[in-house]
């Protein structure tokens, strides 16, 4: 079942300069999203990529109902979250990582409870919630300290809890472990782990830590200067990423990198160490017994087959990747 | 599954009752400001039994009823709890994504600051007629009603914030109009100096606008500048500032859904 229905949205913001400045010049009109389409099915973990003003954040809103788009139409559980934004609140969960829902001056465990009675939430079933979130995310040390005074750790394992209390079909989670540290990291990945084993639940996951979209995403959707740039799962990226795999070589002392190696090419020289690029085709297996038969090797280090650098060079500009058959 | 939204009335209080130091603040401030206006009003009246029909007790217990009516504006921005700092911050997105609409949440909220401004009021009422600050309704009549024309002062009072307030959607700061509105509204409301002091065209434009609804016409009523046999339209003319303003706050929150900005990426 689709859960989340993005058809062909586009979403323009005109700039606001200073006013002394806006009688002189058209303001400049930025393109964050164009022509978006998107689905999304329950029980799909979606992570949601892009550079630093790609469109992300943008999409997010729409799909939420934060934001209006100037075309196209978004539906998530059949709702349009904008004019049913009562109705979709209830089927939707959202957290934005740097900042919180939590009431200020209040005790935590006050915000789940004025959430609770948003929510509507029978005494027996919060109590039962509220358990099974202490339980995963080790709330009842700090729920009774005032908002302001948690550490960002805790008020981060707070905002997931207050989006989680009340079971949403479609969560939205706009770096969620941010602060977090190893430990915590890891259960808060377990947790939206099994949220997504349960198959009900629809999840968009909004990140800059690879690692959380390596262990959470099968499927990655690549958003730059507001275009989808890639709809895949998560092994089909780091395949394509495999096309270019690029070899760093350390050399033994005295001897300087062959200038040529065969079906390898010359990126860069820095002293002993030089970097080539793999032809297509060539194994690493291959590519490394011929060079250790050849030459007295340090070092020999495999680089473009992780999500990580894939992300770099497409965010650099390199979208040959992209392209490539 | 039920909301329980008027539970939400509770926010602003529980949020005040956390910080002890606000309590005091807010004590401290209202103290000080019946005593001072106390000791003016006594000064000026030094010389004379009766200022434009009104005697020296009657000037006390009317700035002493203004000085705690506007108690609630001693506690705004306490709890942060406005658009303007939820635009600054960013997390005015969560008002709109919540089973309760953001127009519901912020009256629900503004029940909560009536609820709590209100027991200043009839908690410091108390004490000054204890002191001998305030005298005593003339009737159990004209304490009815006052109380009326108070509940409905503080329903054009709301909805006056509200506006300034759902202003920051467009202008995303709303300093410059907020400090204009204070200016404004504390004089025009007759919170300072009662409003038949006014030259004649500043009591027009005064009466003319809803300001004086929130803090005159209540007060007025109780210390007797009203006469009962006049509260009736008075009470209408405060009915009918609620309901234009309510209707004029409820175009904004609809105008502001759509212009909702949620600053940074």
């Amino acid at each position: 079942m689709t859960a989340i229905d993005v058809s062909e949205v586009s979403k323009r913001f005109r700039g606001r300069g200073p006013l002394i400045r806006r009688w002189r010049a058209t303001p400049p009109e930025t393109v964050a999203l164009d022509r978006v389409s998107l689905g999304i099915d329950s029980g799909e973990f979606v992570g949601l990529l892009g550079r630093n003003g790609a469109g992300k954040s943008t999409l997010i809103r729409v799909m939420t109902g934060l934001m209006v788009p100037d075309a196209g139409q978004v539906r998530v559980l059949g709702l349009d979250p904008n004019r049913d934004q009562v109705r979709n609140a209830r089927n939707i969960g959202v957290t934005f990582g740097q900042r919180t829902q939590l009431w200020w001056d209040l005790r935590a465990r006050d915000s789940f409870e004025i959430l609770r009675d948003m929510h509507g939430l029978p005494a027996t079933t919060y109590a039962g919630r509220m358990r099974e979130l202490d339980d995963v995310l080790g709330l009842s040390g700090f729920w009774d300290t005032q908002a302001r005074h948690l550490s960002l750790g805790q008020r981060v394992r707070c905002d997931l809890a207050a989006a989680l209390l009340h079971r949403p079909r479609v969560l939205f989670l706009d770096e969620p472990t941010i602060g977090l540290d190893i430990l915590v990291n890891d259960q808060v990945r377990a947790m939206l782990a099994d949220l997504a084993r349960t198959g009900d639940h629809a999840i968009v996951l909004t990140t800059h830590d690879v690692a959380d979209v390596e262990a959470l995403c099968p499927r990655i959707v690549l958003i730059d200067h507001g275009k989808t740039l890639f709809d895949g799962t998560l092994a089909d990226l780091t395949r394509i990423g495999a096309r270019r795999r690029t070899v760093v070589v350390e050399l033994a002392a005295g001897k300087g990198p062959p200038s040529r190696i065969p079906d390898a090419r010359l990126l860069e020289l820095d002293g002993a160490r030089a970097t080539y690029a793999l032809e297509p085709g060539v194994s690493q297996a291959d590519f490394a017994a011929r060079l250790l038969a050849a030459d007295e090797v340090r070092a020999i280090d495999f680089d473009g087959v992780r999500l990580e650098d894939v992300l770099r060079s497409i965010y650099a500009g390199d979208r040959s990747l992209l392209s490539a058959p | 599954m039920t909301t329980r939204v008027h539970r939400l009335a509770r926010i602003a209080p529980l949020a005040e009752c956390m910080r002890g130091t606000r309590l005091a603040t807010t004590g401290f401030v209202v103290a000080t400001q019946v005593l001072l206006y106390a000791e003016l009003w006594r000064a000026l009246y030094a010389h004379t039994a009766s200022v434009a029909g009104l005697d020296v007790r009657q000037a006390v217990t009317y700035s002493t009823l203004a000085a705690l009516a506007t108690t609630a504006r001693t506690m705004r921005g306490a709890t942060g709890e406005s658009v303007k700092t939820r635009i600054l911050d960013g997390s005015i997105a969560y008002w709109f994504l919540r089973p309760v609409s953001a127009r519901r949440y912020r009256a629900w909220y503004g029940v909560g600051e009536a609820l709590y401004s209100s027991a200043w009021v009839v908690g410091g009422l108390a004490l000054g007629l204890g002191l001998g600050l305030v005298a005593p309704p003339a009737s159990a009549a004209v304490a009815a009603v006052s109380a009326v024309s108070f509940g409905l002062g503080l329903v054009v009072l709301y909805c006056l914030t509200v506006l300034i307030d759902i202003a920051a959607f467009w202008t995303v700061s709303t300093d410059g109009v907020t400090r204009c509105y204070e200016f404004v509204q504390s004089l025009l409301s007759g919170a300072l100096i009662p409003l038949w002091f006014f030259p004649g065209w500043l009591g027009g434009v005064a009466a003319g606008l809803p300001f004086a609804a929130g803090v005159s016409t209540p007060i007025s009523l109780y210390a007797g500048r009203i006469r009962l046999a006049d509260a009736v339209p008075a009470l209408a003319g405060q009915a009918g500032w609620c309901l234009a303003l309510a209707m004029v706050t409820a175009l904004g929150w609809r105008r502001a859904g759509r212009r909702l900005v949620v600053l940074g990426g």
